[in-house]
């Protein structure tokens, strides 16, 4: 059965190695998307609604085509069609400068009947309120309802019951390189595409299928890439008007979204509010649960939360709905309907501790059905030094306040297969790895390179891995679903035993020994039985000439696995006089199964926790009711974690087995719970609206005085 | 969570131009389009928005042979 080894063999995996592309990203030597520049090519903008409902009874692209230096004009709304959120896109051009681009859309007539709309949830599930969708009857989504046990017979043996609205508002991407393409015609048949995308091969085939081309006429490249979180899958509406504007003038066409486009119709995680009433037992068992709850994923649906979360529940009930709104759509984010309903379920489990009077690590560990958690309870608590907790939330003294907060997670990443790859060994003994992922920013560039090295006796710098190019035609897999890593490496690992298997193949005569005693380290092929008997990396590689030793792989399920664990504990301190919250420290510990690169997991833990800050304390959408416009949709009113926010992080890789998983999504989800949980643990006062600003602080803290 | 890619049998065909992000990661399969799932996001791979050529809504409820739009894998239904 194949293995990773234990962890005494490894020479490379499971230890902290600097990522490959370090260096190219800070000397910016890194090529994105947004830095490829073709010879000719042309830039492409596009013109977007700022109404929020209306209908296009004219649009006249006369005068754009007009201008000098413009060279094609493309529709991309029908007259007649109805414009349904701000951002939406009406046109595009394509032209020799930006600057002229940018005077292009201008010009552009566009005359609108404009509608009524609706922009915030509660505008739309108002009486009489526009009715915006056909489908939806007070723009709401039919419920999707389920229940398991008996929740009136678990409200009858409750001791205490907590009743409360928990509510997170819509969350950007905020992905630093904004969605965009490069395109360009090779001629009429070939298309190549430079995409800032997480799935080289979706929108390899997305494009080939809109553009009625061979899926093998089509290269789509990804050599790095500045943030995706789920956006990214597919070509969207700017991909394919960067194709059609290239085919329409001949000419290669660069087309990225604004920052401000990349607020409004780039995606983003849609808003929960649950209505829950749960109950639990006097020996602290959770005993029912009732939650009536919505969300707006915008003008589509995808306003899915999880509800109730980890914990065991045995009897309950959650009905959810889809909120409609005038506003862009929702797309994947960082483990879609995860943190929100984390937030809503570590709020009130600590509600619920308090009212029984316990301690709410100790609530958690009774109703916590994951053995790894219990176990991370443990570590974390000693971490962070939960003994230090106020025992009475809000009793410590003095005008800024410090308490302590804990939440949970959990997640798949088992990845799937698909991955088609080969590992190259040549004579001069370089040694390539090639495969159809993209490295997102997560590092599975490097991890591939670990894994190879770590196989053939090389060190990581020894690998030239080539991802990010559907041009090989090795497919693999979009990277969501934290599933990257487990898709990849199974495969990559095989490739390498088995284009070593070939090398021992050629050398085992020279060496006079079976090809089962020979093994791999610190460049040199040896015989197990007799380590006398030697030969160089280079010196056995040699002996292949002009040929190539070329392996593909498989992947082997037994390499991964699925289903992660996390906890995090949070350490806050509160001004009570202006309401800042400061994060003093975060202790996140992560199942992780077998991290290949220590430095790279401890790095997504990091970047997890920042995204839950962000999402705890700063990040909200803002909309105008009466505009229908998005009053933040830019990087100073929509503000995310910076240096001055993000506290000392705690990143414990908890590897409790040699199985490969993922953990991109899993570490922003406990943090926003954690946080909450702590300013209540110091304050006293609970809020169960994210963000938690200052101005809800001193709110809060003045109600609870008056 | 999605777990190993398993060959999905549809009972009904799909439009071609359907789409949602769990088809696009490993694991994912077909059977995604085929059951509305509430806390997914559908798009049409010909307009790239979440109307379809028709101006109507996309999802695996409502993209059906119905809708003057629909393009079926294959051209026939998917067995």
């Amino acid at each position: 059965m194949a293995s990773w080894g234990e962890a005494s063999e490894s020479r490379l995996i499971g230890k902290r190695i600097p990522r490959l592309s370090g260096k190219d990203k800070v000397t910016g030597k890194a090529k994105y998307t947004f830095d490829i520049n073709r010879p000719g090519m042309l830039y492409g903008r596009i013109l977007r609604s700022e109404v929020a409902r209306a209908n296009v009874v004219g649009l006249d692209l006369n005068d754009a085509e007009a201008m000098p230096g413009v060279r094609a004009v493309l529709p991309l709304i029908e007259v007649g069609r109805q414009i349904r959120y701000q951002g939406q896109e009406i046109a595009a051009v394509a032209a020799e400068t930006d600057d002229i681009a940018k005077d292009a859309i201008r010009r552009i007539r566009v005359d609108l009947e404009e509608l009524p709309h609706v922009v915030t949830e509660e505008d739309a599930m108002r009486e009489n309120a526009p009715q915006i969708r056909d489908d939806w009857a007070g723009n709401q989504s039919e419920p999707n309802v389920r229940e398991e046990g008996d929740i009136n017979a678990g409200f009858e043996q409750a001791a205490v019951e907590v009743e409360a609205t928990y509510h997170t508002p819509v969350q950007t991407h905020v992905c630093l390189e904004t969605h965009g393409h490069v395109a360009e015609w090779e001629n009429d048949e070939n298309l190549i595409v430079w995409a800032s995308t997480q799935g080289v091969f979706g929108v390899r085939n997305d494009l080939a299928g809109r553009f009625n081309l061979p899926a093998n006429q089509v290269r789509v490249i990804t050599e790095h890439m500045g943030g995706g979180f789920g956006s990214k899958f597919g070509p969207g509406v700017e991909g394919r008007t960067a194709v059609e504007l290239a085919r329409l003038t001949g000419r290669p066409v660069k087309l990225m979204l604004t920052r401000k486009a990349e607020h409004l119709v780039a995606g983003n995680r849609p808003s929960m509010t649950q209505h829950v009433r749960a109950a639990a037992t006097s020996d602290g068992r959770i005993i029912a649960y009732d939650m009536k709850g919505y969300g707006t994923g915008g003008i589509s649906s995808g306003a899915g939360f999880q509800a109730p979360y980890v914990y065991h529940v045995p009897n309950r009930r959650a009905e959810r709905r889809n909120v409609a709104v005038n506003v862009g759509n929702q797309r994947a984010m960082r483990a879609p309907g995860h943190p929100q309903g984390a937030f809503a379920m570590d709020s009130l489990m600590d509600e619920l501790a308090e009212k029984l009077g316990m301690n709410p690590l100790e609530f958690r560990r009774i109703n916590d059905p994951s053995e790894i958690r219990q176990a991370q309870y443990t570590l974390g608590a000693q971490e962070i030094g939960w003994h230090r907790r106020n025992s009475v939330p809000g009793s410590g003294t003095g005008v800024k306040k410090r308490g302590m907060g804990v939440g949970s997670g959990q997640w798949g990443g088992g990845g799937g297969g698909g991955t088609q790859a080969r590992v190259t060994i040549n004579s001069d003994g370089t040694v390539e790895a090639v495969t159809g992922t993209q490295d997102i920013g997560t590092g599975i560039r490097t991890a591939i390179a670990i894994i190879v090295a770590e196989e053939l006796g090389l060190n990581p710098t020894d690998i030239m891995v080539k991802v990010g190019d559907s041009g090989p035609g090795l497919p693999s897999g979009g990277s969501g679903g934290s599933q990257t890593t487990a898709s990849v490496a199974p495969v990559i690992k095989t490739a390498a035993a088995a284009a070593k298997q070939k090398l021992f193949q050629r050398v085992a005569p020279q060496l006079q020994a079976p090809v089962e005693d020979l093994r791999v380290g610190n460049r040199t092929i040896y015989v197990v039985s007799d380590r006398t008997k030697t030969i160089k990396w280079e010196l056995a590689t040699g002996q292949l000439g002009m040929e190539s030793i070329s392996e593909g792989g498989e992947w082997d399920r037994e390499l991964r696995q699925g289903g992660v664990a996390g906890t995090q504990f949070a350490e806050v301190e509160v001004d009570t006089e202006t309401g800042a919250i400061s994060v003093i420290k975060i202790v996140a510990v992560q199942d992780c199964g077998l991290a290949i690169n220590r430095l790279t997991t401890e790095s997504q833990i990091n970047g997890g926790v920042i995204m839950g800050l962000g999402q705890a304390l700063l990040e909200e959408r803002f909309m105008d009711a009466v505009t229908g416009r998005m009053l933040n949709a830019n990087l100073e009113d929509y503000k995310v974690p910076g240096t001055f926010e993000i506290p000392e992080i705690k990143s414990i890789v908890f590897d409790t087995h040699r199985k490969v998983t993922g953990v991109g999504e899993p570490p922003c989800i406990p943090t926003l719970g954690a946080i909450a949980n702590a300013v209540y643990n110091a304050i006293g006062v609970r809020i169960r609206e994210l963000p938690i600003t200052p101005d809800k602080i001193l709110t809060a803290l003045a109600e609870k005085k008056a | 969570m999605l777990e190993g890619k398993t060959l999905p049998i549809l009972d009904r065909p799909i439009c071609q131009n359907l789409r949602t992000k769990a088809i696009y990661i490993p694991g994912g399969n077909l059977q995604n389009l085929v059951e509305n799932n509430p806390g997914s996001h559908y798009w049409c791979n010909c307009t790239m928005q979440v109307v379809g050529p028709d101006d109507e809504f996309v999802s695996p409820d409502t993209c059906k042979q119905s809708r003057s739009c629909f393009n079926p894998i294959g051209g026939k239904p998917v067995v």
